[in-house]
């Protein structure tokens, strides 16, 4: 059988290898000096999209009904908390505004050694949007003997998957936050929350609160008052 | 074309096709390489992993020494004028974990507001929870914070409630009037045995003393028993609703509850001290503090933990 009339194989190859090296071509572009001064822009922040999970009332008065719209304003609250204080630190480098996020005494906390749990800020830049996940989040309110909503708590399990120049990492945040109602919704007033953050990602971080390198693990423990 | 001419044809088109392979390869890589700044020589293969773990805690609970009343009254609807049966102050130190239950005997003399002196445990009839706290406050030298009392019939449904509580028994009870009939030992207690537990003081030659040093016993035991239930926001949520069912509170709302709660569930038992208050006999059937009661209190005021005792 005769091969039907076209390019030959080299010409083909010939082509592709062109096409690459212009790829290349394009790329080593992006090294001049004036493009090294302009870093591309962040990827965009990661979008979070929590389940409710159950719902508890631990009622002073047994049988109590917990109000309406109790359970999505603590789903927005800690929703926020995921955007504010994990998401977009991770893709802009600093938390968002944590003052309708947190308590005064439970943002006053974040600025000791609280602040490297609780946030995931000075983690290596991600060079695309991360991922993250989150098992449904379970809720326990606390109902005083009028029916109203005192304390809740949220309990948490949120993966997230970055990749950074340096390589993949992995986010993994487990606990429980407590809230109250207060302002315009509800805030967080406590939490109790372990992360552990693994990959090769992590082995130098491309930024820091001082631009320092940071490759030693975090000893376990608990940072306490 | 001859046989010889048709071998070389293809062999300069694989040698085409070979460098051409190689050349894209080359040149992704170098793009790559340019892009991210990282040869791609790892290619999936995990070559090293750092891990980074960390803890926080924070529960907006009390910082610093905090004295807490807690009273058991015989309220009973077949008999009036309740009185403080148990009287005992807790004071924790948060900063060091450990905390320290001051046994009262109900029926030590004391200086009761407005009453003069009589037993401490007439306080309650006289004024409520707030001049209990006053006179034990005003005895013992500590600014009492926070004050919580509980009836026979609210202990009974708060045991029973969270499932009730294993009590190390420290000794053989068999006492009628109250129904602690016990071996000693772990065991379970339900609400109504727990009770009679902690009223039990005739099968003691030191009759109320052991009784009230047994009081202290089942505090650290409800403490121990809630805590292998779970100390988290969750558990000590569920906790409180069960409490403030049953109870009295003087100068603390839920979210206080809360936070003394998780405080709480925040101590090891085993660095929790239960003392009796030293006292003997006094006048009437008054007891009266031994002299060795101020060296007590002076220690435990301080910072809630007892150095010397």
């Amino acid at each position: 059988m005769r091969r039907r009339p076209g390019p030959p194989t080299p010409t083909i190859a010939c082509t592709l290898a062109v096409v690459a090296l212009l790829t290349g071509a394009g790329c080593s572009g992006d090294r001049s000096p004036d493009h090294a001064r302009r870093p591309a822009p962040p990827p965009a922040v990661a979008t979070v999209d929590l389940e409710p999970g159950p719902v508890k009332v631990a009622a002073v008065k047994p049988g109590t009904p917990l109000p309406p719209g109790t359970a999505e304003g603590v789903m927005d609250a800690v929703e926020t908390y995921l955007v504010e204080a994990v998401a977009r630190p991770l893709s802009r480098g600093k938390a968002g505004d944590l003052g309708p996020v947190f308590s005064d005494p439970a943002r006053s906390r974040l600025d000791g050694p609280d602040r490297a749990v609780v946030l995931d800020e000075a983690l290596p830049a991600p060079i695309r949007t991360p991922r993250l996940t989150a098992q449904p989040v379970g809720l326990t309110v606390l109902v005083d003997a009028g029916g109203r909503p005192v304390l809740a708590s949220a309990a948490l399990s949120v993966e997230v998957d970055a990749r950074a120049r340096t390589g993949a990492y992995t986010v993994r945040r487990l606990g429980e936050l407590t809230l109250a109602p207060g302002g315009d919704g509800w805030r967080i007033t406590g939490y109790d929350l372990t992360v552990v953050r693994d990959g090769a990602g992590l082995a130098r971080t491309s930024r820091g609160p001082s631009g320092s390198a940071t490759t030693a693990a975090r000893p376990s423990g608990e940072a306490r008052r | 074309m001859s046989r010889r001419a048709r071998v070389a044809r293809r062999a300069v088109r694989v040698l085409a096709a070979a460098t051409a392979a190689s050349t894209l390869a080359l040149a992704g890589a170098v793009g790559l390489w340019l892009t991210t700044g990282r040869l791609p020589v790892a290619g999936g293969a995990v070559w090293f992993r750092v891990t980074k773990v960390g803890e926080a805690h924070f529960a907006d609970a009390p910082d610093r020494p905090v004295f807490i009343l807690v009273v058991g009254n015989d309220a009973r609807a077949e008999v009036g004028g309740a009185r403080a049966d148990a009287l005992h102050v807790i004071g924790v130190n948060p900063a060091l974990g450990r905390a320290t239950i001051l046994d009262i005997p109900r029926d030590t003399g004391a200086s009761i507001p407005g009453h003069g002196t009589d037993k401490i445990n007439t306080a309650f009839a006289f004024g409520g929870l707030e001049r209990q706290a006053q006179a034990v406050g005003q005895m013992v030298g500590v600014e009492i914070t926070y004050a919580i009392t509980t009836d026979f019939a609210g202990f009974i449904a708060m045991v029973d409630e969270i499932g009730g509580l294993e009590v190390d028994v420290p000794m053989a009870m068999d006492d009628r009037n109250t129904g602690a009939v016990f071996q000693p030992g772990p065991q379970h207690l339900d609400g109504e045995q727990a009770l009679a537990f902690s009223r039990n003081r005739h099968d003691f030659p030191t009759g109320d003393l052991q009784r009230t040093a047994n009081q202290g016993h089942l505090i650290l035991s409800a403490l121990a028993t809630l805590r292998a239930r779970g100390t988290g926001a969750s558990g000590t949520l569920r906790a409180v609703s069960v409490l403030a069912r049953h109870t009295e509170t003087k100068g603390l709302g839920l979210a206080d509850l809360y936070r003394l709660g998780r405080l709480g569930l925040s101590l090891d038992p085993t660095k929790v001290e239960n003392v009796v208050v030293p006292v003997g006999s006094g006048q009437g059937t008054r007891l009266a503090l031994l002299p060795s009661a101020a060296g007590l209190f002076a220690d435990f005021r301080d910072d809630g933990v007892l150095q010397h005792h």
